[in-house]
This record gives C-alpha cells, structure tokens and sequence, in this order.
C-alpha cells in the first residue's frame, strides 16, 4: 500500500514538473534543446518507474505506531526550532536544551540527559569556536 | 616511470606537516566512525565535509583527511563486527561470520589483529593499483566528449544501484528525484529561472552539502528514535593477542586473492566495498573450505573480506578520480566535497590539479600505514569507544551537522532544508528507496544536463549522435546491461547473514 500511495504521489510530482517545464523561456540564442527538455526526459523517467510502483509494488514498509511517529514529529520540531532559534538563543544554550531533550527520547535518564546536553554543548562549542576557530552564534549570552 | 616523478612530488604535498597531521586526523577518527554501529563511511565523511569546506583548508588536504577517514571506516567496521556480532557498516558485514565466533573463543585479540593486517595489506595493494590504473583510465578519458560523457552518466545511474539491487525501479526513481532536484535554480545557459517557485534562495539552486548531511545524517537520528534503542551498554574484553609468523603466513594467498577480488568490486560501477567482501568471502568458503571451519571461526573467513573490503575502497576511487563518475555512496560524498571546492574530478583534474591527485594518493599510502599502527596497539581504546551509548552519539551527530552547514553559509534556511532532506530521507528509507542515486543526480545533474545539450548543440539537434561513436555504443551496452542484469543475478549476489543490519546506507 505504501508504495501505490508513493507511486501515485510522484505521478502527481512528474505531471506538474513536466508542466512546469512548459513555461520555460527557450531564450534567444537557444541550443536546440533550450532549459525545458532536459526536465522532459526526468518527469518521463520517473513517471514510469512511478508506474512500475502502482502496478507492482514491494511488500508493504512498516511504520511506526501513531504514538512514535508523534513523538518523532515532535523530535523534528524540536530541531526545527534550534535551527530557529540558534541565533537568538546562542550556540551554548540551544545546544544544551536540543542535546537534553534528544538524549532523554533516545533512551537516557533525565540527569543523563541534563549533563549529555551540558557536556555536548560544552565541548562541541570548545571544539569548533575555541580550536578551529569557526565563530558560533553567542546570543542571548553575547549581551552580557 | 612517468607515474614515479608524479607520486615523489604527491608525497612532496603529503609529508607537508599540517597534511600529515590531517591524515591522522582523518583516520582516527574514520576508524572511529566505522567501528560505532549507526556511522559508516559515507555519513562520517558527510558531516565531515561542511568542516573542512568553512576551515578553508585547501583542496588537497581536505581530500587527504576525508577519504584517510573513508579507509580508517574501512579498518573501524570489523571492530564491532567481531565483539559484537553487529557490523559497524556494511562492508563489515561478512567479517561477523568468522569474527565473532573467535570471539567467542576468546581469540578476539587474534582475530582483530589478523583483520587489521589484511585491511593494510588490502589497502595497501589497492592504493598501488589505483596509481597504476588512475593515469591510464585518465589518457583514455581525453577522448570523451559531450554524448560520451552523457552515456557516461546514463551508465553511473543504471548501475548505482548495484548488481545485488533489490528493486532498479526504485534506484532509478531515486535517480531522477536526485536529477529533478539539481534542475532548481538558474539555467546556467538562459539564465531562466527553473522551479524557483518564486523564492530568492533557491535561485543558486539547492546546496548538495545541505541536502547530502540532511539525508545521511538527520535520516540516521530518526532511525535510532523510531526504535529509541535504550542504551544497552556491552562490556567488553579485548584479550592480548599472540600471533606467530607461520599463521599469517597461512593467511598470505586468502589475503592477497581478497585484495584482488576486492579491487576490482570497487572499479566495476555497481560493486563497491560490500560487495567485494562478500565475493571474497564467498569464494574463499568454496574453493578453500575443506574442513568446514569457516562461519565456526577461521581467520581464512575474517582475512578475505577485511582485504576485499579495503581493496575495494581504493578500487572504488579509479572511476571517481579519473572519470568523475562514483560508484559507490562514499565515492559520491566525496566527489560532493571536490565539487563544493570548484574542482571537478575527471580527465582534466590530472592536468589541471596534480597536486590534489598525486598528493591523495601518496596521502593514501601514508594513513593506511598509520591506520595499520593505530590499529594494532589502540584496539582497546576503539573498542571501549563501543560503549558510547545511542543517547549521547546521535545528538553529537545532529548537531555536528547542523553547525557544520551553518557555519557555511550562517543561514537558518540552509538548516530548515537540511532537516527536511532529512525527514524525506527517513521516508525514502522506509520505502527502501535507496539515498545514493538522489545524491549522485544532484552532483551530476548540471554536467549531465550540460553534457547533452552541448552534444546537440554539435549535432544541430540530432539525438542519434547520442549513439553515434563506438565509445557511446560501448557504454550503452554496459548501461543496458546494468540495469538489467540485478533482474538475473541480484538474488545470487545479495548479501544474507543472521545478524541483518538495520537499513543501511550503502558504503
């Protein structure tokens, strides 16, 4: 099922390249194959093997239950956020909380957790602002 | 004699001391990522690269410390391979089934020992071949134009996915998702811009770095979330090894026929490190296999695929450097490295950059002798490095990879985009769609698009110059072929084993 649902999605995405590909101003000095027919022959490759899919597909992958995939959601924002928020909180401090929390739903205690975050930030940041010399976002602590 | 000159002045770039120190680096820590279950070669070379690209560090010594890294992966696999009975990467796979049972025999000093001699002597006869064959395959390359150079391409994405591939189908899906992805940005010819969706950032087109750290490094973290292994803590015990002269001597014709079947794995597009250790392996189990020792620990079972997997690796080289065409996962994450410098591998990097060419190769003699010295004395210490628990390895990955692609270009978009490369990379994995094929449309995209129009634009808009030389016809055939062959012989070359990694990337 899984790969019908796949397969049919990137039907969809072979359709809208190949339309997209249209639009395409060839320019004046154009080579005879001009920027659209390139993506041509991609959006029919994959569409066949999108084909291929809906009509034979593999046996079905296995998902996590609703409750992992939540909670692997929630892992993702969690770096979506320290991606955010990296220049605004600083290096030291989005590092501590982000390494806390992913040690803590890999597995770790919540003071293995706690010093995970605190040892990872310090000695990532060692390494990279101090040795190497690649200057980190200070942020909120910069002000002081 | 020519090649002699050649690679006194490599080792000329390679004795430098910051290059030497690099060399090190790279191997201790390459041995490190291949022995931790979770980090294999190209992932560890993946989140390696936006560091050596935003230190400056010239071309050469980034391509010393990356690919010392690739061999010292090769060396760290069989580590956990044979204490644990887990492979540390795929290539190690088939080092489980003679090394844990030694092992388990108490002879696990014995077997990391002999494995560690026949990794050198694998690399060691590999690196001498890819000197050999490099500067040939690279003459010969001079005579590939435009339509060549598109069959060329055409063949590296019929084959990525391996002899042993599951489903082509779903390699060459990945292909063209990895090719699409490469059309975003300007047309470098019209300057039109191509799915764009109207957003500035993506003018420039999408950062490989980005999308290749994304994949392999956040896929792998939520892989270990999906099955938030609780951190098992193995203990474990290396004893002091003793090995006599006349042992390894027995060991001399399994390692030097693993070296071989190994190197030629790695040139051949669709074989690779894995392959090379299971052929080795395999052959060894049928033409030497008298007494029926191997799989109930025989170091004949552990010196055939550790010296095919290394061969493979220096294999695995030859068609990246001299045609800029990998064949394998790392090979490809490399070439991502050369091209982020502006250097593109192939026919004229010889001419053009010697010193990167020569001075790797020397570079490779170098680390793998420091590899075989790291390796026999510090076994124990990589071995303790075993028992870093999940909890504290994948946030350090995570956010080693997210700060090296920061510290490239310092914008939280270049982040958001690595993070959902690497939710779409979970998915694909999922889907058993293999990643390697969508990185290697994306480096190859633009030449591949480049190539052909130029061919037509020779050829005033006539396709059949696409099969029009003997070379073209040459290549179509083996592309053909590859892509077709995995539907005959995939079932007798896949890789099976009791102890089934989890979904790997490939080496």
């Amino acid at each position: 099922m899984s790969d019908r649902i796949f397969g049919a999605l990137l039907m969809v995405l072979a359709a809208v390249y190949i339309w997209t590909a249209r639009g395409f101003n060839p320019g004046f000095m154009a080579d005879p194959l001009g920027p659209q027919t390139f993506p041509y022959l991609l959006g029919t490759v994959l569409a066949i093997t999108a084909l291929y899919l809906l009509v034979r597909p593999d046996p079905p992958a296995h998902w996590p239950g609703l409750r992992r995939l939540l909670e692997m959601g929630l892992m993702v924002l969690v770096l979506l956020a320290y991606a955010g928020l990296l220049e605004w909180l600083g290096f030291l401090i989005a590092t501590m909380v982000t390494v806390a929390i992913l040690s803590w739903r890999l597995g770790a205690g919540l003071k293995t957790a706690l010093l995970t975050g605190l040892g990872v930030s310090l000695v990532v940041y060692g390494l990279f602002d101090i040795v190497l010399e690649l200057p980190l976002p200070a942020g909120l602590l910069g002000r002081f | 004699m020519e090649t002699l000159g050649y690679l006194l002045q490599g080792f000329d770039v390679a004795l430098t001391p910051m290059n030497l120190g690099l060399a090190l680096v790279g191997s201790f820590l390459g041995t490190i990522m291949g022995a931790l279950p979770g980090l294999g070669p190209a992932n560890g070379v993946a989140i390696l690269i936006p560091l050596a690209f935003s230190l400056r560090l010239p071309p050469a010594s980034a391509l010393i410390m990356l690919t010392s890294v690739y061999y010292g992966a090769m060396y760290g696999g069989r580590i956990s391979s044979i204490l644990l009975n887990i492979p540390g990467d795929e290539p190690a796979l088939m080092t489980t089934l003679d090394g844990y049972p030694m092992a388990q025999q108490g002879k696990a000093g014995e077997a990391l020992a002999i494995s560690a001699i026949s990794s050198f002597v694998g690399g060691l006869l590999s690196t001498v071949g890819l000197l050999m064959f490099a500067p040939l395959l690279a003459k010969f390359a001079l005579f590939f134009g435009p339509s060549e150079y598109f069959v060329l391409f055409v063949l590296a994405f019929t084959t990525i996915g391996g002899i042993s591939s599951k489903n082509q189908f779903k390699s060459l899906l990945a292909a063209s998702l990895g090719l699409m992805i490469s059309t975003v940005g300007l047309d470098p010819s019209t300057g039109e811009p191509r799915y764009t969706l109207g957003h500035m950032e993506l003018y420039e087109g999408i950062n490989f770095l980005v999308a290749i750290v994304g994949m392999f490094a956040i896929s792998e973290i939520l892989f270990f979330l999906e099955k938030s292994h609780t951190g098992k803590v193995a203990k474990i015990v290396v004893n002091k090894f003793k090995l006599s002269f006349k042992e390894l001597r027995g060991l001399t014709g399994t390692t030097l026929r693993g070296s071989l079947i190994g190197f030629i794995a790695g040139v051949l597009p669709g074989a690779g490190a894995s392959l090379g250790s299971f052929i080795s392996y395999t052959i060894e189990k049928r033409l030497f296999d008298h007494k029926g020792t191997f799989g109930k620990g025989d170091p004949r079972g552990v010196a055939a695929p550790e010296s095919g997997n290394n061969a493979a690796a220096g294999g695995a080289l030859v068609p990246m450097l001299t045609l800029g065409v990998p064949g394998s996962g790392t090979t490809a994450v490399l070439l991502a490295m050369l091209m982020s410098m502006n250097i593109t591998p192939g026919p004229l990097m010889f001419q053009n950059h010697p010193d990167v060419v020569w001075g790797l190769i020397a570079a490779l003699f170098i680390s793998n002798l420091m590899l075989l010295v790291l390796n026999l004395p510090l076994v124990g210490l990589f071995s303790k490095l075993l028992m870093v628990p999940t909890y504290v390895l994948m946030p350090v990955v995570a956010i080693v990879g997210l700060i090296g692609i920061y510290s490239i270009s310092h914008s939280p978009f270049d982040l958001f985009m690595m993070i959902a490369f690497g939710v779409g990379g979970w998915v694909l994995r999922k889907l058993e769609v293999p990643l390697v094929p969508i990185i290697l449309g994306l480096l190859l995209g633009q030449l591949m698009e480049d190539n052909l129009r130029r061919a037509l634009y020779i050829s005033n808009g006539n396709w059949s110059t696409l099969w029009g030389s003997p070379l073209c016809i040459g290549l179509w055939v083996m592309a053909i072929g590859g892509l077709v062959l995995p539907f005959f012989l995939g079932k007798f070359f896949r890789i099976k084993s009791k102890a089934e990694p989890e979904p790997q990337l490939e080496d």
